[in-house]
């Protein structure tokens, strides 16, 4: 289409500088128009990539900020202590377990963005296992290890230092997994369980992880062998990586892009990245025994799985139960953390689904503001 | 006393067997190498199963492809994206479901699991190619590292296991104390005088 010297000096005039959508009134018909507006956007594009790149540049990891010290050590695992941040304290101690491929700051990501902050501004003493980066020397190690040796003595170590025979355990992930055995080995040591998004039955086809674990298909000797005894960050992290491929790999570079000159964003979106990607090596015959067990056999929720010379028996749990599970999960389903309600003799259970995805329940926004608040309240109902 | 023409002999002989020496030490570092070459070799050839396990999957990615840009055409018409947000939102909801069921198919997980296996296999030769090397520099390798640990390991056992027997031992014991310093009936003043008569001599 030709266009009149009047239809341009009109177009000139209608320059889309205070308009929040430059492209609306735009003429693509006028060539020059057109290269205009798009080098505008370019430049605009370009600057808020500078300061993003400034903001990120800048960035520090501060995890694990809030106030601990270290009360008990063996082997490479320590014990951690919050002390409760209110005038008031509950009685019974509150211990966390977090999975064993995970380091310590998970849940004590940064100031507001941490469970362990909400649980002492709420009045709990909480204690934290950090379980230590394994090395060639803890290859090894097996679950029985993990909780009939290094999760025994903590407990006993609290239980000691608070004089209470009965603590509060809560469980993130495979770290609940770890916690309904103890619980199922040595029930009078727990006064209320709380899980969050942890597997118990791997029965479940809907689970991607579930159905690459296949046995016909993966053996998981011949890898640990290969791996030269522990099984390597890197290796699980692709794994997690490529169950959700385009979200990982793709949109969610998109979308840092697409906000990058918001420094609150940045913050949190490099504070999750630093945390997504600081994964540690696992303990061979643990993820052997793991998906063997578990993932092959489905022995836990059966009541089959052995520790040691122990058998796992879940129904001897008898405690109150709080299971949080995130609706969105991709790692741990659903049905396969309530499926723990069902096996126990427990009478008080409850469960709360949260909208979000398996991380964001430690440190999404909407979890610190509702659900945290919200566990905290059933834990002190049920310690005093 | 020697002659010159002794002394010619004895150098020579010398050079000779430090020729023989030399030679045979070159030898062995030869089939070492060609060893280590070998293997290599061997690795390269673990590695084989991969390409067509990959061939595989490619194949099956594009039959998945096709069927899912056929309901894509179908369903794409009742989808009119309006911005290139929604546009890009729209892409990637369904290639990501495109994945999902992808990733879910028989045929993925027997050939990821084919192509697992093969790295495995590669990986262990690896290891065993560089568990000779250290060992031919007379270093200690994974393995006897590996050898170490475990011994390690079966003491720290056996240390756990004594220090859970004193555990009991002592928990046994305090449970007795408790019972001796506390009177079985509180209402019977008698009993209660024995137990504080039997608690002073420990005193």
């Amino acid at each position: 289409m030709v266009k009149t010297g009047n239809q341009h000096a009109k177009s000139r005039e209608k320059r889309p500088h205070d308009n929040p959508n430059p492209t609306e009134n735009v003429d693509y018909g006028d060539s020059f128009e057109f290269q205009r507006v798009m080098m505008e956007e370019q430049l605009k594009s370009f600057q808020k990539f500078k300061q993003g790149l400034s903001h990120a540049s800048e960035w520090e990891a501060q995890v694990g900020q809030t106030p601990h010290h270290v009360v008990y050590e063996e082997g490479k695992c320590r014990l951690l202590h919050y002390k409760a941040q209110t005038p008031t304290t509950h009685k019974t101690p509150l211990l966390i377990v977090f999975s064993l491929i995970n380091r310590s700051y998970i849940l004590d990501l940064k100031p507001g963005k941490s469970v362990v902050e909400k649980m002492v501004q709420a009045g709990f003493d909480v204690y934290l296992i950090d379980w230590g980066v394994t090395g060639p020397a803890d290859q090894f190690l097996t679950l029985d290890d993990y909780i009939n040796r290094y999760m025994y003595r903590m407990v006993e170590h609290i239980r000691q230092a608070t004089g209470e025979d009965q603590i509060n355990i809560m469980g993130y992930c495979m770290g609940g997994t770890m916690v309904g055995m103890y619980a199922a080995l040595y029930p009078e040591k727990v006064r209320n369980l709380i899980m969050m998004a942890s597997p118990f039955d791997f029965s479940t086809e809907n689970c991607l992880l579930n159905l690459w674990a296949d046995k016909e298909h993966f053996d998981v000797n011949k890898l640990v062998s290969a791996m030269g005894g522990n099984v390597p960050a890197w290796y699980l992290q692709s794994c997690f990586t490529i169950m959700k491929p385009l979200h990982n790999m793709l949109d969610k570079y998109i979308r840092f892009f697409d906000k990058m000159e918001n420094e609150a964003f940045v913050d949190d979106f490099l504070t999750m990245e630093y945390w997504v990607n600081d994964n540690i090596p696992l303990a061979g015959p643990v993820y052997t025994q793991f998906v063997e067990d578990c993932f092959h056999e489905n022995k836990l929720i059966q009541n089959e799985l052995r520790l040691g010379t122990q058998m796992v028996d879940l129904s001897k749990i008898t405690c109150p139960i709080l299971s949080i599970i995130a609706e969105h999960d991709h790692l741990v389903l659903p049905e396969s953390s309530t499926a723990l309600n069902q096996a126990t003799q427990s009478q008080d259970t409850e469960v709360i689904q949260f909208p979000t995805g398996h991380i964001g329940l430690s440190v999404s926004r909407g979890a610190m503001k509702e659900l945290w608040p919200k566990s905290a309240q059933w834990l002190e109902k049920r310690s005093q | 006393m020697t002659t010159t023409t002794e002394n010619k002999q004895n150098g020579s002989r010398q050079t000779e067997e430090a020729y023989k020496n030399w030679a045979s030490l070159y030898q062995q570092m030869t089939e070492e190498g060609m060893g280590l070459f070998r293997k290599s070799v061997e690795t390269a050839q673990e590695m084989m199963p991969t390409p067509e396990a990959h061939q595989e999957m490619y194949r099956h990615w594009n039959d998945s492809f096709q069927q899912f840009m056929e309901k894509a055409s179908v369903e794409g018409k009742a989808q009119d994206p309006s911005t290139y947000k929604e546009l890009y939102t729209l892409w990637l909801e369904n290639w990501s479901r495109q994945f999902d069921a992808y990733m879910r198919t028989p045929e993925f997980v027997e050939n990821s699991g084919k192509n697992l296996e093969a790295f495995s296999d590669a990986k262990s030769q690896m290891g065993e190619w560089l568990e000779e090397y250290w060992h031919n520099l007379h270093l200690p390798s994974a393995r006897d590292m590996r050898e170490i640990y475990h011994k390690l390991y079966i003491l720290e056992r056996k240390q756990d296991a004594q220090d859970r027997k004193l555990d009991q031992i002592n928990e046994t014991l305090s449970q007795l104390l408790k019972a001796v310093q506390q009177p079985k009936n509180p209402v019977s003043p008698k009993k209660t005088v024995k137990a504080t008569a039997k608690k002073q001599p420990k005193k």
